[in-house]
């Protein structure tokens, strides 16, 4: 990566950090050491931005629905900051700077004037100096909303699908934290309110995966519940496909947004450990299944038995699994899809400990643990994802850049629209900006040739049609791999 | 000066017009304390003479206070595992998920049997509130009465043994037959009590 890419990834990880600060400042008490940790790490990310150079005091502009900076949006972070975003706009907050020399406590402090509905008139402009003061915030500064001035709040976005998608992915994020917090505190949770979330992702977007390109833009949020919400979309994605009418799709949307919900009631230490888990934390771990099921039953509304089967069962695959039942159990077609959806949403996201695979790298590793998934599940899901999945970026055979718009029949063969022409070159005004993997292109036959996430690039080879078998067929997954697949949390507490 | 250390800024939740009213009084005392003019001189001159005074003092604090960039390093993210992959592998995907379109599944199968298990599971490994309110779920959504008891019971044995048979979980019939009639004195009890209350069931 070269220098510019560095400072962009550093800053990505402080507003990263920074959201999921403020996440958990609005689910905890101020002093926890959850709150307090998280802030630290604010900090820590901040003294890494001013060692790789990046000018300080950092200045990132916000609007309505996404956190800019140095006039580029912030996707990746952006997912998950819906209610920071609506609380600055409630505030007028243009912009946020963050200086050298800023303390945990002072942005604990500055989340006291953000996020509190009793602070809600702290920032007004005449009392924003005196509110500055009075909270002792000296290495953060806001700027207020002013119209006409260039360095205002930045214009509120157009609703055009881009911005449609990242308001309801935001939505689903909102909702599930609320229902992790609900959970953590034995509240009633808030299922209808998920499933009417999931309903409007259905309303209003053709396809669920756009949603799912848009996480896969920027580092992907390293959050339980953005997994969760990606693992919703997976299986939305899937169950589109097979015909089922809209209740039962909205009943399989939310029973995927809520399938790790016992995850509220494990330890907090635990599920936050970043290094090996012994056998006592595992024991724990693993309980979450059961606890989840317990979770939804416990509920005064009814609850759709869909999702009670899938937070029991997600674990379960044909070599076994857990938790252990106390009379068998065979698995609904929900908990066998969103198994699948679980496990390569682990493995195609970045964790503290571990790189992000490609999609493809993804498929590789659940097809050597075939017996780890239902077979004709893992099939379903390949089919209807795609090797490379909507939003992938991808080289072809002749150095083009592009990136995949839909699936074709075929698995292998995408539609893709080029970003640019052969070797990297602009497209010409002639040429075709959208192509069909496998179709004949100005007489030739075009493949993909790499495939990125936001670190690496991987070669993908020519297909082999007369391959049969691959290196390690039918094994389960290595108890590391059920472990990546099983420990998807991490920086934000996900009981919030 | 406020916020420095003697003055410590307000407790995290704190309201702001709290913290205003504090810090203005704070301001007022240490200007006042650090002037050997009278109050009366302030007041008569320029009633927000203290307040200037004061913001200008604190902004020079906060710029003595600026550390230099130069602070120690963090290391970045490292030491992040990633499975290895080889090209055959991947060269063999395609053939390995089939190109054509696979085996129609059922989202809806085994959803039945998969709910009442899980309420069995709860049943039999929970206590207290847990296990009534799973007899209660069952009860409920499988329209369980004391008169149907004994064939749901029956029904359920003869499903978990052929899940067992099937090769999902290895458990010895007569383990599974102890476990459904675990399950079934939860839900005679949970009915016998029903009918006290007056519950419908």
């Amino acid at each position: 990566m070269n220098t510019t890419q560095v400072q962009h990834h550093a800053v990505t990880d402080f507003v990263h950090n920074f959201v999921a600060a403020s996440l958990n400042r609005q689910m905890h008490a101020p002093d926890s050491t959850f709150v307090l940790d998280s802030l630290q790490t604010v900090i820590e990310s901040l003294r890494h931005c001013q060692d790789n150079g990046i000018e300080m005091p950092i200045n990132l502009q916000l609007d309505d629905l996404v956190i800019h900076f140095d006039g580029e949006p912030l996707n990746g972070p952006s997912l998950q900051a819906g209610s920071l975003l609506r609380h600055c706009k409630d505030r007028c907050i243009a912009t946020l700077s963050f200086g050298p020399g800023l303390t945990a406590d002072e942005i604990n402090r500055c989340f006291d004037l953000i996020l509190l509905e009793v602070n809600r008139d702290a920032l007004q402009r005449n009392t924003r100096d005196l509110a500055m003061q009075a909270f002792g915030i000296k290495h953060i500064d806001f700027t207020l909303d002013t119209p006409g001035d260039p360095t205002n709040r930045r214009q509120p976005v157009d609703y055009d699908s881009h911005s449609r998608s990242l308001r309801q992915y935001q939505n689903l994020a909102e909702c599930l934290q609320q229902n992790h917090m609900l959970a953590y505190r034995d509240l009633e949770l808030q299922i209808d309110e998920a499933a009417g979330i999931v309903e409007r992702v259905l309303n209003d977007l053709e396809e669920p995966s756009t949603l799912l390109s848009l996480a896969t833009q920027d580092d992907v949020d390293r959050f339980t519940v953005g997994h969760s919400v990606r693992v919703a979309l997976l299986a939305l994605q899937v169950a589109r496909k097979l015909g089922l009418d809209r209740e039962q799709l909205v009943s399989v949307g939310t029973a995927a947004l809520m399938h790790d919900i016992g995850k509220s009631k494990v330890p907090q230490e635990i599920l936050w450990k970043n290094g090996h888990l012994d056998k006592e934390e595992w024991r724990l771990m693993a309980q979450h299944p059961r606890l989840g099921a317990q979770l939804l039953l416990e509920q005064h509304t009814t609850i759709d038995p869909f999702a009670i089967g899938a937070a029991f069962c997600h674990h379960m695959s044909p070599c076994g699994g857990y938790p252990k039942s106390a009379l068998p159990i065979r698995p609904s077609g929900v908990s066998h899809l969103i198994r699948v959806c679980d496990v390569f949403e682990a493995l195609t996201s970045v964790r503290p400990y571990k790189k992000a695979l490609t999609p493809i790298e993804a498929y590789v590793v659940m097809f050597r643990h075939e017996r780890d998934f239902h077979a004709d599940w893992l099939r379903r899901f390949s089919h209807s994802i795609g090797l490379f999945p909507t939003g992938t970026r991808i080289m072809l055979d002749n150095g083009a850049d592009g990136i995949v718009l839909a699936q074709s029949k075929e698995p292998s063969q995408p539609i893709v629209r080029l970003l640019t022409g052969a070797g990297g070159a602009a497209l010409a005004a002639d040429e075709p900006d959208r192509i069909v993997i496998g179709n004949m292109v100005e007489g030739k036959v075009r493949r993909v040739a790499a495939v990125s996430t936001h670190d690496r690039c991987v070669k993908v080879p020519e297909f082999d049609p007369m391959a049969t078998e691959m290196t390690t067929p039918n094994a389960c997954l290595s108890p590391e791999l059920a472990k990546d697949a099983q420990r998807t949390g991490d920086k934000t507490d996900p009981k919030a | 000066m406020p916020n420095d250390a003697q003055t410590p800024p307000p407790s995290p939740g704190s309201d702001f017009r709290e913290a205003f009213a504090q810090w203005r009084l704070k301001v007022h005392t240490e200007v006042k304390r650090a002037s050997s003019l009278p109050t009366a001189m302030f007041d008569a001159t320029d009633p927000m003479l203290e307040m200037r005074l004061a913001e200008a003092t604190e902004s020079l604090l906060i710029q003595l206070q600026r550390p230099s960039p130069q602070i120690t390093a963090k290391a970045g993210p490292m030491g992040q595992r990633l499975e290895r992959i080889e090209s055959i592998e991947m060269a063999a995907l395609p053939t390995r998920i089939g190109n054509d379109n696979p085996m129609q599944v059922d989202l809806l199968a085994d959803l039945g049997s998969e709910y009442i298990a899980v309420l069995a599971d709860a049943c039999c490994t929970q206590d207290g509130s847990a296990h009534q309110r799973a007899a209660r779920h069952m009860c409920i959504d499988f329209s369980i009465t004391m008169e149907t008891l004994d064939d749901v019971m029956q029904e359920l044995q003869a499903m978990t043994i052929e899940i067992a048979q099937y090769g999902n979980q290895t458990r010895p019939h007569d383990e599974i037959e102890r476990l459904v009639q675990r399950v079934g004195e939860v839900l005679h009890s949970h009915l016998s009590n029903s009918e006290q209350d007056g519950e419908p069931s």
